[in-house]
């Protein structure tokens, strides 16, 4: 058998009794730690009241992913409509040698 | 919103003056509406958890550390939690192995096993004497070092801390049949590591 050690054995460790370990745990930080979570993240606040607001919260991203459409096809068409064919507009398509021949 | 507050009252007075049992199911649905109501749970877990933890991290402060974070991750994410048939303490037991596995992931640090010697002789009696008559604590403590880390944590909760297959499976997320079959195989792989051993020597 290999001497290789993979882990750390503690033989017979000392146990804290109930009244060390209550000394050592206490609700308010675990509280305190949690609210700093949920309060200072969006994404937990988020989560902490998506039961509570799911519908509307769901119509808001719809909203927002409708109006993007819209937006998006509208300046498409925006832009197509505006197009003016370069023949026309750009004079400097127009050659100053064909105009000297005429 | 004030009809939930007067019950949320109610409910704290009859836990504080602990007239009335009220069952864990109930105790986890009033975390869920409300998490200072998470304060019961915690009170009635946080020694088992931290000592779970003890028994396998380093040192005192650190099995602190991750008790806390395993209640916090509790209350972060209790809207996930649905009886299933389990108690609630597995699944708080599973967060917490989750938290410590990635403690010692990130940290690369080893992972503590914590022995007592009463402990030892339940485990021996699983090994046969006849195969080998020699066989020390010195010689089995050896043979964890070719166990991987799940299952040290098998052997653990079934021979260190006396866990039921039940409990075992519940805790792990597995069946009954697969923990027994498991254990089975862990057992035997320690059997044949330390005949390995005997006979190299």
């Amino acid at each position: 058998m290999s001497e290789e050690k993979k882990y750390n054995i503690k033989l017979n460790p000392k146990k804290p009794n109930k009244e060390e370990i209550r000394k050592k745990m206490d609700f308010k930080g675990a509280y305190k730690a949690y609210s700093h979570k949920v309060y200072r993240t969006p994404w937990y606040s988020f989560q902490r009241h998506s039961s509570k607001n799911r519908k509307v919260s769901m119509f808001i991203i719809l909203i927002c992913v409708v109006g993007a459409l819209v937006f998006i096809e509208s300046e498409k068409e925006f832009n197509q409509k505006n197009k003016i064919p370069p023949s026309i507009q750009d004079s400097t398509l127009i050659k100053a040698d064909t105009l000297k021949l005429k | 919103m004030k009809h939930e507050f007067t019950y949320n009252n109610l409910i704290r007075e009859r836990l504080l003056k602990k007239k009335e049992k009220i069952s864990e199911e109930k105790l986890v649905l009033f975390a869920k509406q409300d998490r200072r109501n998470f304060k019961y749970l915690y009170e009635a877990y946080y020694e088992r958890i931290f000592l779970f933890l003890l028994r396998r991290s380093e040192n005192e402060n650190l099995a602190q550390d991750l008790t806390q974070q395993t209640f916090v991750k509790a209350m972060l994410n209790i809207e996930k939690f649905e009886f299933k048939g389990f108690p609630f303490s597995s699944w708080l037991y599973r967060i917490g192995l989750n938290e410590l596995n990635l403690y010692y992931r990130s940290n690369k640090k080893k992972r503590t096993i914590s022995i007592d010697n009463d402990e030892l002789p339940e485990l021996v009696e699983e090994l046969p004497s006849e195969s080998n008559p020699n066989l020390s604590n010195e010689n089995l403590i050896k043979a964890f070092n070719f166990l991987s880390e799940a299952e040290v944590t098998l052997v653990e909760m079934k021979y260190f801390e006396k866990r039921s297959h039940q409990e075992i499976s519940e805790i792990l997320g597995i069946s009954v049949a697969n923990a027994k079959v498991k254990l089975h195989r862990v057992i035997k792989k320690m059997k044949n590591k330390i005949i390995e051993s005997s006979e190299n020597k």
